[in-house]
């Protein structure tokens, strides 16, 4: 679609804006915390433009601004400027209360959306790695190749932790459905 | 010979678009006779489908956008005025009420400007403009431009307008249930300009939508409701709803019936309703916050700061 273009032109002004809305998801599910995902972004935004005449005419802006937001993230760890979110290993860390999009409106769950407000759940549950990358694939629907570059690993990695992080969301999928119907989160 | 362990890992590989050249065909021709793989595709797609479903609506806070805005408009200027990040932290709470009270004194200050009650009168006209135009094309006045294409119809209008013409993305996404068609558009005058007049159709309604320059017309009055950095200002005429906004330079003025109620109900007054309707993406949003076409020049990002 032709709107969708906008970014790659540096004259531009809104440079790279049509991201915001999903850099900043990726920031709440780094952070887990909205303060901080919102300093995370506008340092994004601001590390991008002056690294933006960088860009190649063919590079994938939009993976390129996670790729940015992720490596501010991974020196702010670095440098004890926050808690260590990304190091935990594969457990569960209790419910999808700080999974973006968790503190919606009510009145926009409604008929349809409590299958989705389950998996958002099961994705909550998920180890932060497993997150991320099923954020980065279904979510916002970047290639291997490119979840590669902002995670800086192989794109085989890629794969593998996707297929594990899928395998452990359908089986805690399968628990919440085997679950009685009270149990399940409510949504009205 | 490729076992079904593999089968399985290129059945995912095929869902997202991963699977390439002879692997591809491979799959592509065992999947012919083989029920036992055929089922666990589906099955995946399924799967894929529903995780997707459940992408969370996220929308950045507009006082972030406004700042990123500014920041891209003059980065020398704000770069500098950061205040450290720590420091940030630990003004927040103070911070928003702050600001929230200085928005109020901007607001309060403006309805008593001289220049306030211009820019309402000039709202005012425009307004008038569309719901003339939107009557007209109701009385079967011809389309100048007939085409469901928005690639189309700005191109036809790009050529037409003296403003950087832009066009939202109404009813091109497949997921959108709200049923927008573009159905083309026409060349009127406001102010003694050019402006551009789109029409899109519903089952039993249609909307009609006038864009012109923010220099000739900007929103103001009515009923104030913020969303996504924009200001929008809607009202009842009549048998008429009105909605208007200014993004990056230009004006645009929305009128649909009131009477179309229930979920066709303009999106931008109803947004939790819009929202519910909205499945992978969320076409209202894009319908409503046209994104900017290259060619706006820098200095127009200016009119979006109020
Ligand atoms: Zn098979």
């Amino acid at each position: 679609m032709m709107f969708q273009k906008v970014g790659r032109n540096s004259e531009n002004e809104g440079f790279g804006i049509e991201y915001l809305d999903s850099l900043y998801g990726y920031a709440l599910m780094l952070t887990r915390n909205s303060v901080e995902a919102e300093d995370l972004v506008q340092e994004t935004y601001v590390r991008a433009l002056k690294a933006q005449h960088r860009l190649r005419e063919d590079s994938n802006i939009k993976g390129w601004f996670f790729t940015i937001l992720r490596n501010i993230r991974l020196n702010e760890i670095r440098k004890g400027k926050t808690g260590p979110h990304l190091v935990d290993v594969d457990g569960e860390e209790g419910g999808a209360d700080l999974l973006p999009g968790h503190t919606r409106n009510s009145q926009e769950i409604l008929i349809g959306k409590e299958d989705a407000e389950q998996v958002q759940v099961a994705i909550g549950r998920l180890s932060a790695e497993f997150r991320e990358v099923i954020l980065l694939r279904e979510f916002e629907e970047l290639s291997y190749q490119e979840i590669a570059v902002v995670l800086n690993c192989p794109a085989g990695t890629v794969m593998s932790r996707l297929g594990r992080a899928r395998a452990k969301l359908r089986t805690l999928l399968a628990e919440t459905s085997s679950q009685p119907l009270s149990y399940r989160k409510a949504s009205r | 010979m490729t076992n079904h362990d593999d089968y399985s890992i290129m059945i995912q590989l095929f869902i997202d678009d991963e699977l390439k050249g002879q692997e591809r065909e491979d799959l592509i021709s065992h999947l012919k006779d083989c029920a036992r793989c055929q089922e666990e595709l589906e099955e995946a797609k399924s799967f894929s489908v529903r995780v997707r479903g459940a992408r969370p609506q996220v929308e950045a806070p507009p006082a972030l956008r406004e700042k990123i805005l500014s920041h891209m408009s003059n980065p020398a200027q704000q770069a500098t005025s950061y205040p450290p990040i720590q420091k940030r932290y630990s003004v927040r709470p103070y911070w928003r009420p702050l600001a929230a009270a200085a928005m109020v004194l901007v607001t309060v200050a403006g309805v008593l400007s001289i220049s306030y009650l211009r820019r309402e009168a000039r709202a005012e006209s425009f307004v008038d403009a569309a719901v003339a135009e939107h009557r007209g094309a109701g009385d079967g006045r011809p389309l100048d431009v007939q085409s469901d294409s928005p690639d189309v119809v700005a191109t036809w209008f790009a050529q037409r307008v003296s403003f950087p013409f832009r066009i939202p993305n109404a009813g091109v996404a497949a997921d959108d249930r709200a049923n927008y068609t573009l159905a083309g558009g026409r060349l009127v005058k406001f102010g003694g300009e050019p402006a551009a007049l789109l029409e899109f159709r519903m089952p039993n309604n249609r909307i009609s939508l006038l864009v012109s320059s923010d220099k000739l017309a900007a929103a103001a009055g009515g009923k104030v409701t913020r969303s996504a950095g924009l200001n929008f200002h809607a009202k009842d005429l009549g048998e008429l709803h009105v909605a208007t906004w200014d993004n990056k330079g230009l004006t645009y003025a929305l009128i649909s019936s009131v009477a179309m109620g229930g979920n066709n109900s303009c999106p931008t007054c109803h947004r939790e309703r819009a929202a519910a309707a909205a499945t992978l993406k969320r076409p209202h949003e894009r319908f409503w916050h046209a994104q900017p076409l290259p060619e706006i020049s820098a200095n127009q990002v200016n009119h979006f700061s109020y």
